[in-house]
């Protein structure tokens, strides 16, 4: 199955369960939930965290049954606190 | 003001705005500036750290500030929001809203500054003098936008 690199970049509290990016090869065709999935086994300790966080590509927020096709960069939003 | 700049990693000059933003057609300016306060939730702070997925956050500014100027048709608007760290007192965000009339330009600010809270991509990290630090969490922000009650 052809792989894809995919960078997830982390923001806010996330980054106390993962560092500020990872890079993971993962299979064309994934979907941004199986994204997340798999960020649950490297870390099953961010799941509340991740439950109420969105994820955007190229800016644009991404519903998470989105399918990943290309390599590209994952952001990871968890909930916002500016202002 | 041309080509604004919606972040910034330097002290907000809000006189600087102000004056750039005074116009001869405008009758009321309404000024909200957002500033870091010395307790939250019965700790004292230390210091604060404001960082911002850039691209995203600068873009989400723009467009909801150039929707309040078509929604109240205003003469101008502006939102800037600092980075980095800042200590107490500091300015953490101004928002500044130009009307023909004042009503326009309360409601105007106050619609940005909720939706810049609870819809850009920036995060506030509170150090606090007992050494913790935590993140924040805007989304039980009770805010008008979301009709709610609402209290900063």
């Amino acid at each position: 199955m052809e792989q894809i690199d995919i960078i997830i970049r982390f923001f806010g509290g996330l980054k106390t369960f993962y560092s500020d990016s990872i890079s993971l090869q993962l299979a064309k065709g994934i979907s941004v939930n199986e994204v997340i999935d798999k960020l649950l086994e490297l870390n099953s300790e961010a799941q509340e965290v991740l439950d109420i966080s969105q994820l955007a590509i190229d800016s644009t927020i991404v519903p998470k049954d989105f399918i990943i096709t290309e390599k590209c960069e994952l952001i990871v939003l968890p909930p916002f606190s500016g202002g | 003001m041309e080509n604004r700049q919606y972040l910034t990693n330097k002290p907000i000059d809000l006189i600087g705005a102000i004056e750039s933003l005074r116009s001869p057609l405008t009758g009321g300016m309404v000024i909200f500036s957002g500033e870091v306060r010395l307790s939250n939730k019965d700790k004292e702070v230390d210091f604060l750290e404001y960082e911002a997925y850039e691209p995203m956050a600068e873009k989400k500014i723009g467009e909801i500030v150039a929707e309040a100027k078509e929604r109240w048709k205003l003469n101008d608007a502006y939102c800037i929001h600092r980075l980095g760290r800042l200590e107490i007192t500091d300015c953490a965000i101004i928002v500044i809203t130009c009307g023909v009339h004042r009503a326009e330009a309360y409601d105007a600010n106050r619609y940005i500054i909720d939706r810049v809270k609870y819809e850009v991509p920036i995060w506030k990290n509170e150090h606090f003098t007992d050494g913790t630090n935590e993140w924040g969490n805007n989304s039980d922000c009770k805010c008008s936008v979301h009709n709610h009650e609402h209290h900063h």
